[in-house]
């Protein structure tokens, strides 16, 4: 499937910006499944400075800084993917989940660090028992690990109120859990809470869900915005990417633009301004399909 | 060793019977701890020999007498501990620096051993944080645990790859040594991201040779200057541009910081610019320092911060400690930063389980200095073994919230021990057993002998300029205020006790002569220092307003009390003290002025008392005084220090606390206008004309000048129309003028003369032209910042306030008496030209720090929706 993929975001300040530094996670990742076709970003005013680099987990990172005074500031965000996932396994295919965290600990000295590196507590996602306890009933004992994987992305799906508004982005995860209501990152940020507490390894993932669905399909919940879910690691196979705000396997209709452990790794657009007072904030995505 | 032998043991046998006692009993038990003093046999070893011959030596009580003297030295330079912890802006308590002045001694060849381990330790620690933030081989086949790395929060993602491979990080390092019972020195604690430390060392080694003078001088001990100019080069090595002469910064946290009096004496003698965050700022992919002369790049920082407070854009969001855009400097390599960012990821006690694997794997060399048997409890094995016995072993965390945080499992009561255990097979990774460690004794001087105590030695490590490593011929030692001791406390002991320097002996056959600095080009001279930060002019600046502010308020109180304080009231004082309290109560010194026929009631008498008590208008100012003080420490020298400090301290313990105690009061007012007035003998003749003491004068002078007009004016409204005497005398009396009216005009009080003398007689230094003189002679020496014309703004200000002065002269010359009509307006139009100056000295020199605002992650209120989450 190809999409042609805009993301437009746009800072307006009540007091002129002497000097802003903006850390941006808006260039789609090439991948096995996902090719990037092209891909460009382009802000307004124009930056003094600007670098591009991958961070530690292999995002392309853009760095800017704007010295001139400026009272709105637009980043525009354009490119074209094709993404081809491959099919999950066999679910009855995949290991027992404990014998996934016996891998992931490895006595110490786990076989692959990369994937044990999603199963510490990170900057919003810490260590939680409640969480563990939720989770406990997707996995009973020698529960394949895609089974529980599954059943755990359904069971927050239904138990979970999608309510913009509810939270904001400092809301911790705990509180989610309790009040049970947020959008697309809180739950992710469920479902790698309750994953990470079972010892298992999973990553937060932020991308794009395409805006108009196919042909007699429902509109799905995250279009036209930013959208996030979560990525499971499962030896043998690899990664499994899991929608908890639509209840899926994610496949052809979701495009990635960074990973890491949690929203603080990869939000997209982040920064420092000497001044600008209060500020409001506008997001605008497109995400069409191309024949 | 000149007078060891015999005689010196026999003398000395009362003075360390206490020491030895501990020592003598129980020697076959192996848990003992050595003394490093005396042996097992009680006999004295011998390095020690001439130290404690010369002590004994020493006449009476010196010893008492020199460690008063120390103390009272510490105190009156500041040299204060403060709590760790404090309310952000708010000063927090100081405990007293406590210092023994017995050192501790280390024989050449014994030093040289840890010296040799220390710096293979150094290489080694080195070598696994450039891995660790590059390629993580040593995670990928199983060296070092992954959860170590990828699981520890100071592991940070922003430093990985910012160095070009091969890079430093580790440029300082320090180690703190325990000795235990068998003799052998052991590595308790690395300290590697922002080690402290070393600038104590130097104040201690200044305190320990002033204080015993006699000894220092004869005993063979290695000096320490050489290792700080070794320091100093290699810092300069690191530059990446302006080699030949880089800027170069000591990043401090700030005078609230626990350390910061070591920063100020390390900036001092590397020859760095001590500077918080908010004297950086980040332009393009530059570091620059805002200084009074504008901006100016930063090519080396010394980092005493940690490496998460660094940069608020990359790594800790909430610093506000750092400057946005310094990990983007370091990236771009142009800005070499000491310690690299991210050390802090070894600062676990479980690195030490892994340091003999991995000498073997990176160095192929054995690890020569141990640290404390360690056993890591994220693999089973080391787990079983280290939880076996644990007798005398301590249970701590991976990642310790604090350096000290620490069990006994056998001190905890079993339904906590259990709790803990139950923990550690939890999250067995997150816990590290150690042995408990047993320190060494050595002596304290403690009521006239010696007490053993156990000792913590922390030694220091740096990356020269030629790339290897080299240690410091000394350190900085802890001894415990106890003398029992649990393993616990050796771990506390690091962050307080008693400190002590330490003595390493030189070789038999000379010093080992460190090699001298490569000639350096010649420096082009300097006449000022245009790098004065302008957060550090800014309160300079302040500190002189407030200072005179007090000044001017205590003088006025005096004036007033004085009168009271002389008993029966006449008809002419009646009227001054009048006067004089609707004065006070203008400026908010008193609560409201009294009327003439009350002035000797007992309402005004205690209103005054009140005044000069503690809490009150006044106190407040000099409380504000001592505020400014810690941050212009490094730019103030010693004499004025101990003015500002102690002096201005012990002037304000004289306030009342009574009711109507006018005799205390004026006591008290009179030593601080003694004070105040020793300050500005020192601001006068002492400080070099660089531009901090001009930003220090001009607030003096402004203030003066503000101060002068306001009273003129006060008094012409009250008196001069009217009965003229009583307001030209207080005018002279307040302006300090007049015994130089007397010598001029004997006793006759005119009114033109008394005006030329406080208004316009430049010559007279209390004087309103002679302030504003000043202000205008300051003004036209103070480096412009690049081309900014409210610099120009300033002098045209004062000129025009100097116009108006001129324009009164002119009258006082021609004696015209209807001058006092005019005097009333012309002074105010010259005191807004003042308030206009102030304004513009503030916008063209201080940094005004608008609002840092974080956006994204972390943006506190603002929804999911609008972080553009979703429709």
């Amino acid at each position: 499937m190809k999409y042609a993929i805009s993301h437009r975001t746009t800072y307006t300040y009540g007091e002129p910006v002497d000097l802003a530094n903006h850390i941006l996670h808006l260039t789609p990742r090439e991948t096995p499944w996902q090719r990037v076709l092209e891909a460009e970003v382009l802000c307004d005013p124009l930056p003094l400075r600007r670098s591009r680099r991958l961070d530690h987990f292999g995002n392309t990172t853009i760095q800017i800084s704007i010295e001139d005074p400026h009272t709105s500031f637009t980043i525009t965000a354009s490119c074209q993917v094709e993404v081809a996932l491959p099919y999950p396994p066999p679910p009855d295919s995949t290991p027992a989940w404990e014998n996934v965290r016996g891998q992931l600990l490895g006595d110490g000295f786990p076989l692959s660090p990369e994937a044990s590196e999603f199963t510490y507590p990170s900057p919003l996602i810490p260590l939680l028992d409640d969480a563990r306890a939720y989770a406990l009933p997707s996995f009973p004992a020698n529960q394949p690990l895609l089974y529980g994987l599954r059943d755990l992305t359904r069971r927050i799906h239904r138990d979970f109120r999608f309510q913009p508004g509810a939270t904001a982005v400092s809301t911790p995860v705990q509180d989610v859990l309790r009040e049970r209501r947020g959008v697309c990152q809180d739950f992710a940020h469920v479902q790698l809470a309750c994953l990470r507490a079972l010892g298992l390894s999973a990553r937060y993932v932020s991308g794009y869900l395409r805006t108009l669905p196919p042909p007699g399909q429902y509109r799905l919940i995250g279009a036209d915005a930013s959208h996030a879910w979560v990525s499971a690691w499962c030896p043998g196979f690899g990664w499994i990417d899991l929608d908890p705000t639509n209840d899926l396997v994610v496949a052809e209709d979701h495009v990635t633009l960074a990973w890491g452990r949690d929203y603080a790794d990869v939000s997209p657009v982040r920064g420092i301004i000497l001044g600008g007072g209060s500020h409001s904030l506008d997001v605008a995505v497109q995400m069409d399909e191309l024949s | 060793m000149g007078t060891g032998g015999e005689h010196i043991q026999q003398a000395t046998v009362d003075l360390i019977d206490e020491h030895t006692h501990v020592d003598l009993i129980d020697r076959q038990a192996s848990a003992t701890p050595i003394d490093e003093m005396v042996d097992g046999e009680g006999q004295i070893r011998s390095h020690w020999q001439s130290l404690v011959g010369s002590i004994c030596s020493l006449p009476g009580d010196v010893m008492g007498e020199r460690i008063e003297r120390i103390h009272r030295h510490l105190e009156e330079n500041g040299i204060t501990r403060r709590a760790p912890i404090g309310t952000p802006g708010v000063a927090p308590p100081t405990a007293p620096w406590e210092f023994d002045l017995l050192p501790v001694i280390l024989p050449a060849q014994e030093w040289e051993g840890l010296a040799q381990g220390l710096r293979q330790r150094a290489t080694l620690i080195d070598a696994i944080l450039r891995d660790l933030y590059g390629p993580q081989t040593l995670l990928a086949d199983g060296s070092y645990p992954a959860s170590l790395v990828l699981g520890n929060r100071r592991f940070l993602r922003a430093a990985r790859h910012a160095l070009k491979p091969g890079a430093r990080f580790l440029h300082a390092y320090a180690a703190d040594l325990a000795r235990g019972p068998d003799g052998q020195w052991r590595v308790v604690a690395d300290r590697l991201d922002a080690p402290a430390g070393s600038g104590f060392v130097l104040e201690n080694r200044l305190v320990l040779a002033r204080a015993l003078p006699e000894i220092f001088r004869t005993a063979p001990v290695r000096r320490l200057r050489p290792f700080y100019e070794l320091w100093q080069q290699a810092l300069q090595a690191m530059a990446p541009a302006h080699n030949d002469n880089p800027r170069m910064v000591l990043l401090t946290p700030g005078p609230f910081s626990e350390t910061y009096v070591e920063h100020a004496s390390l900036a001092r003698e590397l020859n760095l610019i001590l500077a918080e965050g908010a004297d950086l700022t980040v332009r393009g992919d530059h570091v620059f320092l805002k200084t009074l002369s504008g901006l100016h790049p930063v090519d080396v920082l010394l980092r005493r911060i940690d490496s998460e407070y660094t940069d608020p854009l990359e790594l800790r969001p909430d610093s506000a400690l750092g400057a946005s855009g310094i990990m983007q400097a370091i990236r771009n390599k142009t800005l070499a930063v000491g310690n690299a960012i991210g050390c802090g990821v070894l600062e676990t006690p479980a690195l030490a389980a892994f340091l003999p694997w991995l000498a073997q794997r990176l160095l192929r060399e054995n690890l020569l200095l141990p640290s404390l048997p360690s056993w890591w409890c994220g693999t089973s094995g080391p787990r079983e073994d280290g939880l076996r016995f644990l007798d005398n072993r301590l249970i701590r965390r991976t990642f310790p919230s604090s350096a000290t945080e620490a069990f006994d499992p056998m001190a905890m009561d079993e339904m906590a021990r259990n709790a803990l255990l139950a923990d550690i097979a939890r999250r067995p990774h997150e816990f590290v057993v150690q042995e408990k460690p047993i320190p060494s004794t050595t002596p304290v001087w403690s009521n006239g002998r010696m007490e053993p105590r156990p000792l913590i030695l922390r030694m220091f490590v740096i990356a020269t300029a030629d790339g290897s490593y080299t240690v410091l011929p000394g350190g900085f030692a802890r001894v415990g205020t106890q003398e029992k001791f649990s393993g616990l406390e050796a771990l506390s002991l690091a962050h307080g006790g008693i400190s002590k320097d330490v003595w390493v002996l030189t070789a038999a056959e000379g010093d080992t002569v460190v090699p001298a600095p490569p000639p350096a080009p010649p420096l082009v001279l300097r006449r000022s220092a245009g790098e004065l930060p302008s957060r550090v002019a800014d309160n300079l600046y302040w500190l002189g307003r407030y200072a005179e502010r007090a000044d001017n308020a205590a003088r006025l109180l005096r004036c007033c009390i004085s009168r009271l304080a002389e008993g029966i009231l006449g008809p002419r004082e009646r009227t001054e003290v009048a006067i004089l309290s609707s004065i006070l109560a203008e400026r908010g010194l008193l609560d409201r002025p009294v009327p003439e026929a009350l002035v000797d009631g007992p309402v005004l008498m205690s209103a005054l008392t009140r005044a000069c008590s503690p809490g009150q208008a006044l106190d407040e100012l000099l409380v504000a005084v001592g505020r400014l003080l810690p941050g212009v420490r490094d730019r103030l020298s010693p004499d004025l220090l101990h003015v500002l400090g102690p002096r201005l301290d012990h002037a304000r313990s004289k306030f009342p606390n009574g009711q109507r105690d006018l005799d205390g009061a004026l006591d008290a007012l009179d030593s601080l206008i003694i004070v105040l007035a020793a300050l500005g003998g020192m601001v006068a003749e002492n400080m070099t004309r660089h531009a901090g003491w001009r930003f220090l004068d001009m607030g003096r002078k402004l203030e003066r000048a503000q101060f002068t007009s306001g009273i003129l004016r006060g008094l012409a409204a009250r008196t001069i129309p009217g009965p003229a005497e009583p307001g030209l005398r207080l005018a002279l009396e307040l302006c300090d003028s007049s015994i130089t009216y007397r010598s001029r005009y004997r006793t006759v009080l005119q009114s033109h003369a008394v005006l030329d003398l406080v208004i316009a007689d430049e010559g007279n230094p209390r004087s309103l032209a002679h302030q504003i003189g000043r202000l205008i002679d300051h003004l036209g020496k103070l480096p412009s910042p690049d081309g900014q014309p409210v610099a120009q703004m300033a002098l045209r200000l004062a000129h025009a306030a100097m116009a108006v002065i001129w324009a009164l002269e002119l009258e006082f010359m021609s004696g015209n008496p209807a001058v006092v009509r005019r005097l009333d307006g012309d002074l105010f139009s010259a005191e807004q030209h003042l308030a206009g100056l102030n304004d513009a000295i503030t916008r063209t020199f201080f940094s005004h720090i608008k609002a840092l605002q974080t956006l994204g992650y972390s943006g506190i209120d603002t929804d999911s929706a609008a972080q553009g989450f979703a429709p």
